[in-house]
């Protein structure tokens, strides 16, 4: 079985984010990043389709020179090899899915995970436009997953459902969180995985389709007052604000 | 120069973090309540290969470099300083003279079981007479036809209580001081070794400090660790390892605390704004933050030397003494800008309190530090 998971290093939530005025992109000095969370449960689930089926199992990520930590870390926890498609630029879906496309088009992958979405810019794109180009099955925001020749999903649905589906190979994933327990790469592990064969590429990406024209914090809200104190009080204070705003 | 770390490290880093906080930290303030260490932690240490080490793979160990080491110890400490030495005594203490002075059979024997977690290592030096002065210790050793045969005491043995194994240190003859000390590798269930207390202590409650009585135990010749009457050696150098594991520790509890009273002080409101708005607390912030970050370079410092293989006892010490005196001045500190609620067992700033003290004293007091410094400066 040729397994193929796709990663994307994306910057830690808790970082503070600064977007200077005019740039589209925030300010990454001093940003801590780490592996797409999505894309965690994305590789656990390849590691563990690999651990029972055998085969070889590939890891693939569209990044600057940084991105490469998140590789280390997709083969500390099992992956057999890696691919970094050096890119600096920020990249809209289509872009990222055509750059994968053309890098693994020829390789035949039986399974490819992806993350559902990335916490960055949270599009939910790249898995499924990937799954198109290659015009191979793809199901997304998979809760569960099974395979004994053929592979067997759950998705989570609005209002509590679940769908079961059962798919054929070739096929793309894209994972959700909880789908599993991601593992903590061990430490022999991470040493070892800097033996680990690991290839870098630079692949010219294609025209953008979408401007990204702003980007910024949401326009602050109105502060909510709690009004406190006996019913008396709070009857007062409504009919002194509502006064004060000439509403009444 | 390069003072960035490299992706192994950022990776060991943030996984042992990871692992910390989500395992370890929620447990802490029951280990202090309860005096120990809860049982599961140790299976879940061994599942990360963090009792490999830095110890080869070809000696059972996870092969990190030494940085690697430290940097797990400092995660741990900051999650819970009790389990941080667990890890600091068994790997530096426990396993690193037995790697550095063992044979290839006395690594295959003992270092591969300790590398896995099946024993927990520890090293027993401190007597209830011999403290900074370990030259003067009792503990004898007679040689038999097969066998050494030991008798005496050993005080405030961290880990002791697993009963594991030990690097025990004895004299053949006191009159000898430092030249008649030779040093073995204990089984810590043989016949003979008695534990008498697990002490009763201010901080790092979590851990076992024990005392032992040793009467006529009897050591296989093939226990001798290095040549005989080359145990002050291994015990040096063995400290100066360690001295950088006790810093990382320092540093994982100063870390912690200077988290705790950032967050606090932007949250706790007092005069109609955040008490971090105050100049004074501000500047409290700022002292912590730089002597932490200075003895956090001096230890990484101590530690990339003790990687390529040219520890210096000073720079050794002077991380300790740094990163102890930054752990010490971090949680008072932190503990005032929490005001009564850092007084208050509900909050975990007095437990912090408790736990930085020890790093001034174990593995060489402050005191001791000083002078192996001063030492260092004579040599030019
Ligand atoms: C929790 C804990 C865990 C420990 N774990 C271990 C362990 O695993 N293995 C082990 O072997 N030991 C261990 N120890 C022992 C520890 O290393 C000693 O306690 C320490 O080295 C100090 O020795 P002491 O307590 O006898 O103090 P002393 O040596 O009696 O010192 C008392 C005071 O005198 C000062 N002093 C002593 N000599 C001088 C001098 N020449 N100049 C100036 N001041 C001096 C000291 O700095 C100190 O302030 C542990 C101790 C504790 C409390």
């Amino acid at each position: 079985m040729k397994i193929l998971v796709c990663i994307k290093q994306v910057a830690d939530l808790e970082s503070r984010f600064q977007v200077a005025s005019g740039q589209t992109w925030f300010n990454e000095t001093d940003l801590a990043f780490r592996l797409n969370e999505y894309d965690e449960f994305a590789v656990e689930a390849a590691v563990q389709l690999k651990e029972q089926t055998g085969g070889d199992l590939t890891v693939i990520s569209v990044g600057p020179a940084r991105a490469s930590e998140a590789l280390k870390k997709a083969l500390a926890m099992g992956a057999d090899q890696a691919v970094h498609v050096l890119e600096d630029q920020q990249l809209e879906s289509f872009q990222t899915a055509q750059v994968i496309f053309e890098q693994i088009k020829a390789q035949g992958y039986d399974l490819i995970f992806t993350g559902m979405q990335s916490s960055d810019k949270g599009s939910g794109q790249v898995g499924l436009l990937l799954g198109e180009m290659l015009k191979i099955n793809s199901v997304s925001c998979v809760v569960a997953f099974k395979y004994d020749g053929r592979i067997e999903v759950e998705r989570e649905l609005e209002g509590g459902l679940r769908a079961k589906l059962k798919l054929a190979t070739p096929a793309l994933v894209t994972c959700q969180l909880g789908l599993n327990q991601p593992r903590y790469p061990t430490l022999p592990n991470i040493m070892k995985a800097k033996k680990k064969p690991k290839s870098e590429v630079t692949s010219p990406a294609p025209a953008s389709r979408l401007q990204v024209v702003a980007l910024g914090p949401p326009p602050k809200a109105g502060a909510a007052e709690l009004i406190e104190g006996d019913l008396l009080a709070q009857v007062s204070k409504v009919v002194a604000i509502l006064k004060e705003h000439k509403l009444a | 120069m390069d003072f960035g770390l490299n992706e192994e490290q950022k990776l060991v880093q943030a996984t042992v973090r990871q692992m910390a906080q989500e395992q370890v930290r929620p447990k802490a303030a029951a280990t202090d309540k309860n005096h120990a260490i809860p049982p599961e932690t140790l299976p879940q240490l061994a599942e990360l290969g963090l009792w490999g080490s830095y110890i080869p793979e070809e000696d059972g160990g996870s092969g990190l470099d030494y940085l690697s080491y430290i940097l797990s110890v400092e995660a741990l400490s900051a999650a819970c300083a009790s389990t941080g030495v667990l890890l600091a005594a068994h790997a530096s203490l426990g396993c690193d003279p037995i790697h550095r002075s063992g044979t290839k059979e006395q690594k295959a024997k003992w270092l591969a079981p300790l590398c896995k977690g099946e024993k927990i290592g520890c090293f027993l030096l401190t007597e209830p007479g011999a403290g900074s002065d370990v030259a003067s210790l009792k503990t004898r050793y007679l040689e038999q036809d097969d066998h050494y045969e030991l008798t005496g005491s050993k005080q405030f043995i961290t880990n002791g209580g697993y009963l594991g194994t030990g690097v025990v240190f004895a004299t053949s003859d006191p009159s000898l001081g430092h030249k008649g000390i030779s040093a073995f590798i204990l089984d810590l269930k043989s016949p003979g070794v008695t534990l008498l207390k697990n002490e009763e202590k201010m901080g790092i409650r979590g851990s076992f400090t024990s005392a032992f009585a040793l009467d006529q135990v009897k050591i296989p010749k093939d226990q001798l660790l290095g040549a005989p009457h080359q145990g002050f050696a291994i015990a040096m150098e063995t400290l100066d390892g360690g001295r950088i594991s006790i810093s990382a520790q320092a540093l994982g509890i100063a870390q912690e605390a200077l988290d705790l009273a950032l967050n606090y002080s932007t949250e706790r409101q007092q005069f109609g704004k955040p008490i971090g708005q105050f100049q004074a607390i501000r500047f409290k912030l700022a002292d912590m933050a730089a002597a932490l970050e200075s003895a956090r370079l001096m230890t990484y410092k101590a530690a990339w030397l003790k990687n390529q293989h040219q520890e210096s006892a000073q720079v050794s010490a002077m991380a300790k003494l740094l990163a102890s005196k930054a752990a010490q001045f971090c949680t008072d500190e932190a503990l005032q800008i929490h005001g009564g609620y850092g007084y208050s067992a509900e909050y975990p700033l007095e437990r912090l309190y408790r736990d930085a003290k020890i790093t001034e004293i174990y593995e060489g007091t402050s005191e001791i530090q000083r002078i192996v410094i001063a030492k260092g400066l004579e040599k030019g």
